[in-house]
């Protein structure tokens, strides 16, 4: 999660579109890769974690480099790559403000670099890094240009989930015997979701939700052509149990926009669908949405289906089906 | 090394149980783990009961009071054992859901508002059980593991006579709110000198405060300072998005403290917006209709 504030800089973007083409791997042999999350196969991989970055520049020369340092006031010298690995879990960090050798020229960025975590993780944690590069030198003040030492120019956050985890964080845990039992759900049944912590009140979905799901269906998920649209069912459903509970809290505590606190899951999820365009209307504002889903919480599944792109995902099963 | 745990799934059963009164028994809970090769003899067991009588002796403090004062002492006696067992969650559970359930238990009361919550949603979960780590997979709020890492994150290294000066500090709203529940938290130079700052603060309202604010009570009670601390934090959290804390020295940290609580504080003339915002809501809570 990043920029959870508007930021004073006009200047930026070359920095943003730089680390969008930061890549990660997790060990020599593996793939390089730029999604945000990856996903450990084994608990083995994950204690021989040996992270390896690099920059696939794409089309970003050292013209535009430069261009981009002397818009907002800067030498080489003023900037640098560092990296924060976080185990949020027991609340440990790691940071090395280095990552790549003096930033010369732009090219340095292709070399890969590597890092074993300092920490060792057990297999129930998993690892947030946040790659940023900052200005390291104070400068005079300008509007819109950044001054002050370690002012964040660009950054990219990955996390490394531990094995068995699913889409959006979510632990999907199997829905068993004992659990049935415990809960009192009818035989048949193949999910169950448990509130915890409200949707309000913390940054993390595994505080805040317990997803079970049937075992079986756990496989299909999986396995099967079909399994992504499941998936974003039981993902639909769990948010919108967490949003019930939330609404409901929200409501009991008078709760309103400005105090639900920024870093919130549902801030998150109120920033993320406010930008989708509406035909015939203006995109919805977050605080708009809030007020839908506190009258009615399912109000959020359109948002959500079209968040998750359902309709191309089922095109294509049906695609693929027919052939 | 051999040390026992407890599954969060199991803690939560075990705890919901015994809160209701029903006897349980313990070895039908827990599992035994083993750590090879820790290099160490420290029987756990032994570890354990010797802390539980040192807790049992601050038991007449306050809640508040009581965490500053069990800090050090859960510090010391845990520190020692092998980082296996400290870095295991289940462990941190099991202290604070079975080995010392009656002081979480203690510590924690159920509160009115967690009754609330349950009884409208049947799905819902007791948020209490945060504190004996049966909540869900996080234990960051267990008692134990709080106390723990409270206490390791406020060290003062460099205070020979007493490092633990910082873990003193008994304002619950500030360690639990601004501390174990945040990302920032995280941050060991960061913790310290925000605490630094709230352990030095009625020095610093004496230098910061205007004449216009004594004059206006702006910083008139404890709560004052509370939410004075509470607008400042979350003042911290925005300069956050755009300055890299982790990579600031420990003197640039307080110079952004010092900056942004005075920058809360507003001209000196006024009555600061968190402040007036207080007494909206509450003026508007005593008169619904007005």
């Amino acid at each position: 999660m990043s920029n959870l504030y508007i930021r004073p800089f006009k200047d930026l973007e070359f920095f943003e579109s730089l680390f969008r083409c930061l890549q990660i791997r997790i060990s020599e042999g593996s793939n390089w890769q730029s999604e945000e999350k990856l996903i450990i196969e084994s608990d083995i991989q994950l204690s021989q974690l040996e992270l390896q970055f690099k920059f696939a520049l794409d089309g970003l020369d050292q013209e535009r480099f430069e261009k981009a340092l002397s818009d907002n006031g800067l030498n080489e010298d003023d900037i640098a790559v560092g990296l924060i690995m976080r185990n949020k879990f027991l609340k440990e960090i790691s940071v090395k403000d280095d990552l790549f050798p003096a930033l010369d020229s732009l090219s340095v960025l292709e070399t890969p670099v590597c890092i074993r975590p300092e920490f060792r993780i057990p297999a129930d944690q998993g690892l947030e890094i946040v790659v940023s590069m900052r200005l390291i030198n104070s400068k005079q003040p300008k509007p819109g240009k950044p001054h002050l030492r370690e002012t964040l120019l660009s950054s990219r956050t990955f996390q490394i989930i531990p094995p068995k985890s699913g889409p959006l964080d979510f632990a999907f845990l199997p829905l068993t015997k004992e659990i049935r039992e415990d809960h009192k759900l009818p035989k048949s049944c193949v999910s169950h979701v448990i509130s915890l912590q409200s949707f309000h009140e913390t940054d993390n979905i595994k505080d805040s939700l317990e997803v079970y799901i049937d075992p079986d269906s756990l496989v299909v998920m999986q396995t099967e052509d079909v399994g992504e649209i499941l998936q974003l069912q039981f993902v639909t459903e769990a948010i919108v149990s967490g949003l019930v509970h939330a609404m409901k809290e929200i409501a009991r505590n008078d709760v309103d926009y400005s105090q639900v606190n920024e870093e919130s899951i549902l801030k998150q999820l109120l920033r993320s669908l406010a930008d989708i365009k509406v035909e015939g209307r203006e995109k919805y504002g977050a605080e708009e949405i809030f007020n839908l889903l506190k009258a009615n919480p399912h109000s959020i599944v359109p948002f959500l289906e079209h968040k998750f792109d359902l309709k191309k995902i089922i095109d294509k099963y049906k695609a693929e089906s027919e052939v | 090394m051999k040390y026992l745990i407890i599954t969060h799934t199991k803690a939560r059963s075990f705890v919901q149980s015994r809160l209701l009164g029903e006897e349980l028994r313990e070895a039908d809970f827990v599992m035994e783990k083993e750590v090879v090769d820790s290099g160490s003899n420290l029987e756990i067991k032994v570890l354990l009961d010797e802390l539980n009588i040192d807790l049992h002796k601050i038991q007449h403090f306050k809640q508040g009071d009581f965490d500053a004062k069990a800090r050090p002492l859960v510090f010391a006696a845990l520190d020692r054992l092998p980082h296996d067992v400290k870095r295991d969650l289940d462990f941190w559970r099991y202290l604070s859901s079975v080995r010392f359930f009656e002081i979480t238990k203690w510590r924690h009361p159920k509160t009115a508002k967690s009754s609330v919550s349950e009884s409208e949603n049947e799905n819902a979960v007791d948020s209490n059980l945060k504190n004996y780590g049966a909540f869900g997979l996080q234990v960051t709020e267990s008692l134990f593991f709080r106390l723990y890492k409270g206490a390791e994150l406020a060290y003062d290294i460099g205070n020979k006579q007493n490092p633990f000066h910082l873990c003193e500090i008994s304002n619950v709203d500030l360690w639990q709110s601004h501390i174990i529940r945040l990302t920032a938290g995280c941050n060991q130079s960061y913790v310290r000198s925000l605490l630094e700052w709230v352990k030095l603060r009625d020095s610093w309202y004496e230098k910061h405060l205007s004449k216009k604010h004594q004059k206006l009570k702006v910083i008139d009670s404890e709560t004052d300072k509370n939410d004075h601390l509470r607008d400042l934090v979350k003042r911290i959290r925005r300069h956050r998005s755009n300055v890299v804390h982790e990579f600031l020295s420990h003197q640039e940290l307080e110079a952004i403290i010092n900056f942004e609580a005075e920058k809360s504080l507003g001209d000196g003339l006024s009555i600061p917006k968190w402040k007036e915002k207080k007494e909206e809501k509450r003026k508007k809570k005593s008169n619904p209709g007005s």
